[in-house]
């Protein structure tokens, strides 16, 4: 009897209740421990005029180059290179390391008089010397200059639409070789220049050249622009581009191409996501293409306009491999589709689609907008 | 007096104090190893003549004592002598002993293939190293194991077990986790005597001999069978995953999504094949050879052979990995002690087969796989008995139901401390899951074999495995419908190897206590589960103290981590549940206790403004590739930490223009040639960098 199990003396039993009162008060305690992020708050005074202090000291703005609420970025402007604002810099497209050079060199008391200091100042990529160019106003006697011409050449510049010349005519106006193959091969591809500052992108074609060509550069549709007041006013108000928008789902290959940051090859390659897709339902999925960095998405992002999806995904009428060449859908999802439909029957609405499970929610939600269930 | 409540005797379980001593010397070899082992070896052959004198004579008691603790700490060593003998690293015959061996220097090797494990772009073959050769010098014999990283190509993913390669590699140390509380992927490979790796090209390897081990006929026998299953179940579904993993113990079918799910409901040990599908198999074969005439006593050989052969057949057709024959050994072992009818044996089984493992790789004792099968084997055969006494079912179905229940209850007694240390969470639904799965298990399995068996006639095989499939997918359905109940899953608990010590003594006096019913051992397993607690009230208190910098280590990311108390202040390019964040720093934010971060409380000792952070009485300044000062300050700020990401282009002579700091912190998301550059820099001027990809995470208390 006293062997038996359930046998406690008294004392065992108080051992007993000490012990799991005291198991239970130890497992419940953490919950009363005293937690030091509780405590006094630290005053942030001090700190707080320190940093504001140093932040006046060093005049660094953090929000200069992208405003918070994501409105466009300023239309670039001409303006005096040796007297550049960040603004104006920033307008220009140039990114922060180069603008933080340039202003240290002007802050040093450096000069930009000519074209060809802009052109030693080592802090700039080619593409960005470019892309400044037309904007830079320099002093009536140190004008971008129609750099060492050839003397037979010079004479026979004229105004030409930079549309319609050949191989010939680049050549006969001092255009070296393979800036002259570039420039055709581009026509021949179908490009087209709408203004005249597009010529300076050729591939190959010194900025020197396109300078020298730029006061000759006709172009039908433009051409109020380029014809009698381009002698009154200084050379850059030529060549002020208007902002291209175009329609993510109906742009073709040269519309792409018109933005900043996109060439042949990434146009391709958005052209081929957005066949794949169905069309973009949403902008943001231009982000998605192999290779494009956010840099240039972020860049290009306000130019671009949604519209409708070109093909629907007809989920009760593809099979196995069509349904898995979509991009948003692996093989084994859409073999659960098929197997689902083939067993249960055709889907009516969005809410079907829960039922299968192995089907995650975010492939759901990516597809959502290209199903239809006809 | 039942023989379960019998009184504790070493004589009834012979080998049980040799097996501890041993254990012992394991882990003693471990954890202070001694670099000269041949002293241990020879101290053991010379204690072990006289020894074997005194075994044969008749001693007096006080001899016979001596004896024995002479054999108790003879046995002591040889484990620690067995445990240091064991590693590879430390044989004259190691590659990496060579003299003229260097890491990162391209040597042409010759091994063989002992494992392979595909992902999705690559292959990992576990590689047993022959010979080494460097460039234009002649080849040496050398062993050692190698970690080889293939892309998977055609080529690659047909190679087997077994099969000779040469190729040329630059070895390396395996990396160690720069991360506080990252996985120790080096440590674990050191248990498998595995301490490099390398990585090949497409075209740096060729076959050379493509004779195949036993290991690598299994793989084929192991390739045709599930052939056999993708013909009749449906390609790429969840339910050929869950049969490919249990059948045959091929995993790789197996999505994240479906392992954590069965994780989470705490039956993930259905997926892994151990000693749970050996008995059944072992249950199937006594059945089926134990009916009619069969049942006679004098049939109890024949058919233990056949139990045995139908094991380890078992065994080679699930691909011989280490754990199935982990599995195998012991369930062996299990069935000759059954078959013999002795009550104490079913312990003596387990203790033998444990001798024998351990007798052959030592480091089995830190093998997870090792110490649950072992432990839930214990568990189930101590408690399940007791448990399932407590209650009487007269309905035959409930009590079958009552016996599976005391079952997964007995094995998660005895392994839960072990779940909680390794895998910090404990799932709450595991009878549940339990009873189901382990039921549906049982069918699948047998469904599997019959499938095998009429694979040639097609339409007796497509029934079995339409039942198949039904019953998987009944499977898959129920643990994700039992994943989506709200608090099934306890996680993010951590606890120290002191609690888990204390934890295990707190259950093997319990048992002691149910076998022996004294109620002192009742008040020392309350007590060890009192200090237990007591421990883990001390760790709870010392979170709620810790004012900690933490700065992880992220590829391309940047992640800074505030602990003040229980609060934690973030500043993180990645979102809060970005997946990549779960390997290397919600494991430490979980075991400080700050895994969430409450953004709903108003924060007492942080402060942010633009580039600098205040954290109580110091300051974090971040620099970034936006800094972009027009002017320099008449005074550097000072501050205690700059942290430099994303590669900002300037010198850290220029920064300190604008920042006067203790500590310099290059983390993750900078170029490496960069941040060399920097850290030259810092030791030219003299001011502290931390670089986390060299020197891992920073870490700062104060």
């Amino acid at each position: 009897m006293n062997n038996d199990i359930r046998y406690f003396t008294r004392a065992e039993r108080r051992g007993i209740i000490v012990l799991i009162g005291l198991c239970l008060l130890l497992f419940l305690a953490p919950a009363w421990l005293p937690d030091r992020s509780q405590s006094a708050p630290t005053d942030f005074t001090a700190l707080r005029q320190q940093v504001e202090a140093w932040q006046a000291a060093i005049q660094e703005s953090p929000n200069d180059l992208v405003a918070a609420d994501g409105s466009m970025p300023a239309r670039p402007q001409p303006f005096d290179p040796t007297n550049a604002t960040r603004e104006q810099l920033a307008a220009v497209g140039l990114t922060p390391t180069s603008i933080r050079s340039w202003l240290s060199f002007t802050r040093q008391n450096g000069r930009f008089d000519t074209w060809a200091d802009v052109e030693q100042f080592r802090a700039l990529s080619p593409a960005e010397r470019t892309a400044v160019q037309p904007y830079l106003l320099f002093s009536e006697t140190n004008q971008v200059p129609l750099s060492t011409p050839n003397p037979e050449v010079a004479a026979t510049l004229q105004n030409f639409n930079p549309n319609e010349v050949s191989l010939a005519d680049l050549l006969a106006m001092g255009i070296p070789e393979r800036a002259a193959r570039s420039w055709v091969n581009y026509l021949a591809s179908g490009g087209r220049f709408r203004e005249p500052a597009a010529v300076g992108k050729i591939y190959n074609l010194a900025p020197a050249d396109f300078a020298r060509l730029q006061p000759y550069i006709t172009i039908p549709a433009a051409g109020a622009l380029a014809s009698t007041e381009t002698a009154a006013l200084p050379q850059a108000f030529a060549a002020i581009p208007e902002r291209v928008v175009i329609d993510i789902n109906r742009a073709t290959a040269e519309e792409w191409q018109q933005l900043r940051g996109i060439g042949p090859g990434f146009s391709r390659r958005i052209i081929q996501l957005r066949d794949q897709l169905g069309g973009f339902a949403n902008v943001d999925q231009v982000r998605e293409t192999y290779g494009l960095p956010d840099s240039v998405f972020q860049s290009i992002y306000l130019q671009l306009r949604p519209s409708p999806i070109l093909h629907t995904l007809r989920i009760n009428q593809l099979n196995v491999e069509e349904l898995s060449a979509h991009p948003y859908l692996r093989f084994n999802d859409a073999r659960l589709i098929v197997r689902y439909r083939e067993a249960h029957g055709a889907f009516h609405h969005q809410a079907d689609l829960e039922k299968l499970y192995g089907l995650s929610a975010e492939v759901r939600q990516k597809i959502a907008p290209y199903l239809s269930f006809e | 007096m039942t023989p379960e409540n019998a009184a504790f005797s070493w004589r009834e379980l012979p080998l049980l104090r040799l097996l501890l001593f041993f254990l012992t010397g394991i882990f003693l070899a471990w954890y202070f190893p001694w670099r000269h082992r041949e002293v241990v070896g020879l101290i053991l052959v010379a204690t072990a003549l006289p020894g074997c004198l005194g075994l044969t004579r008749t001693l007096s008691w006080r001899l016979n004592r001596w004896l024995g603790s002479g054999i108790l700490v003879w046995m002591l060593a040889f484990g620690y002598w067995r445990t240091l003998d064991f590693r590879q690293l430390d044989q004259p015959t190691h590659f990496s002993r060579w003299a003229g061996f260097h890491t990162d220097s391209t040597y042409c090797w010759q091994g063989y293939v002992l494992d392979v494990h595909p992902t999705r772009e690559r292959l990992r073959l576990d590689v047993r190293i022959d010979a080494l050769a460097a460039p234009g010098q002649p080849a040496l014999a050398r062993t050692g194991k190698l970690l080889l990283y293939l892309p998977a190509d055609s080529l690659s993913s047909s190679l087997l077990p077994g099969q000779q390669l040469q190729f040329f590699a630059a070895a390396r140390h395996l990396p160690r986790p720069l991360n506080p509380a990252g996985f120790d992927f080096a440590t674990w490979q050191a248990r498998h005597n595995v301490f490099h790796q390398a990585f090949l090209p497409a075209t740096d390897w060729q076959l050379t001999n493509p004779h195949l081990s036993l290991r690598g006929q299994a793989f084929q026998w192991r390739e045709y069978l599930l052939r056999i299953l993708r013909t009749y179940l449906p390609e790429g579904s969840n339910e050929l995953a869950v049969a490919a993993a249990l059948i045959l113990g091929k995993k790789d079918e197996l999505s994240a999504d479906l392992r954590n799910a069965y994780a989470e409901t705490g039956a993930v040990h259905v997926l892994a094949v151990s000693g749970l599908h050996l008995g059944f198999i072992a249950a199937g074969l006594s059945l089926l050879f134990g009916w009619g005439p069969l049942k006679k006593r004098t049939w109890r050989w024949p058919r233990l052979l056949f139990i045995l052969l139908g094991i380890w057949a078992f065994a080679l057709l699930t691909g011989l990995s280490p754990s199935v024959l982990r599995a195998a050994t012991m369930f062996s072992f299990l069935q000759v002690g059954l078959a013999s009818g002795r009550k104490s044996s079913v312990y003596n089984s387990l203790i033998v087969s444990a001798f024998l493992l351990l007798l052959l790789n030592p480091y089995l004792l830190f093998d997870i796989g090792f110490e649950l099968s072992y432990l839930a084997l214990l568990g189930i055969v101590f408690f399940q008995p007791r448990l399932y006494r407590w209650w009487y079912i007269s309905n035959r179905i409930g009590d079958r139901c009552w016996s599976l229940a005391t079952v997964a209850l007995a094995a998660q007694l005895t392994t839960f401390p072990l779940g909680l240390y390794y895998f910090h969470q404990f799932p709450l639904t595991f009878l549940l899951s339990g009873l189901v799965v382990v039921t549906a298990a049982s069918g699948i399995l047998f469904l599997g074999i019959l499938l095998f068996i009429v694979s040639s006639w097609t339409a007796v095989a497509t029934g079995v495995a339409f039942l198949l499939e039904l019953i998987l997918g009944f499977n898959n359905a129920f643990i994700f419908l039992l994943r989506k109940l709200p608090g099934g899953l306890l996680e993010g608990i951590w606890i120290s190897a002191g609690v888990l010590a204390l934890l295990y003594l707190s259950l093997l006096l319990l048992s002691r206590y149910l076998q022996q019913k004294k109620a002192r051992l009742l008040l020392g397993s309350l007590g060890a589960l009192a200090l237990a607690l007591v421990i883990n009230l001390w760790t709870q208190a010392q979170h709620a103290q810790q004012r900690q910098w933490l700065v992880y280590h992220q590829y391309k990311a940047t992640v800074v981590d505030a602990l003040d108390g229980r609060q934690r202040f973030s500043i993180s390019s990645l979102n809060e549940d970005d997946p990549s964040l779960g390997w290397s720093v919600q494991p430490y934010r979980q075991k400080r206790g700050v895994a969430k971060s409450d953004s709903m409380v108003v924060p007492q000792h942080w402060f942010a403004a633009g580039r600098v952070y205040g954290f109580h009485h110091q300051a974090l300044a971040v620099v970034d590739e936006t800094f972009a000062p027009a002017a320099i300050p008449v005074a550097p700020m000072p501050v205690e930490l700059v942290l430099i990401r994303n590669s900002p282009r300037l010198s850290l002579n220029e920064l300190t223009q604008y920042f006067q700091a203790e500590h310099w912190i290059i983390d993750g998301s900078n170029f490496p040639s960069r941040a060399k550059k920097w850290l030259e820099e810092a030791q030219y001027i003299g001011i502290r960098a931390h670089w986390t990809a060299e020197d891992g995470a920073f870490v700062l208390n104060f």
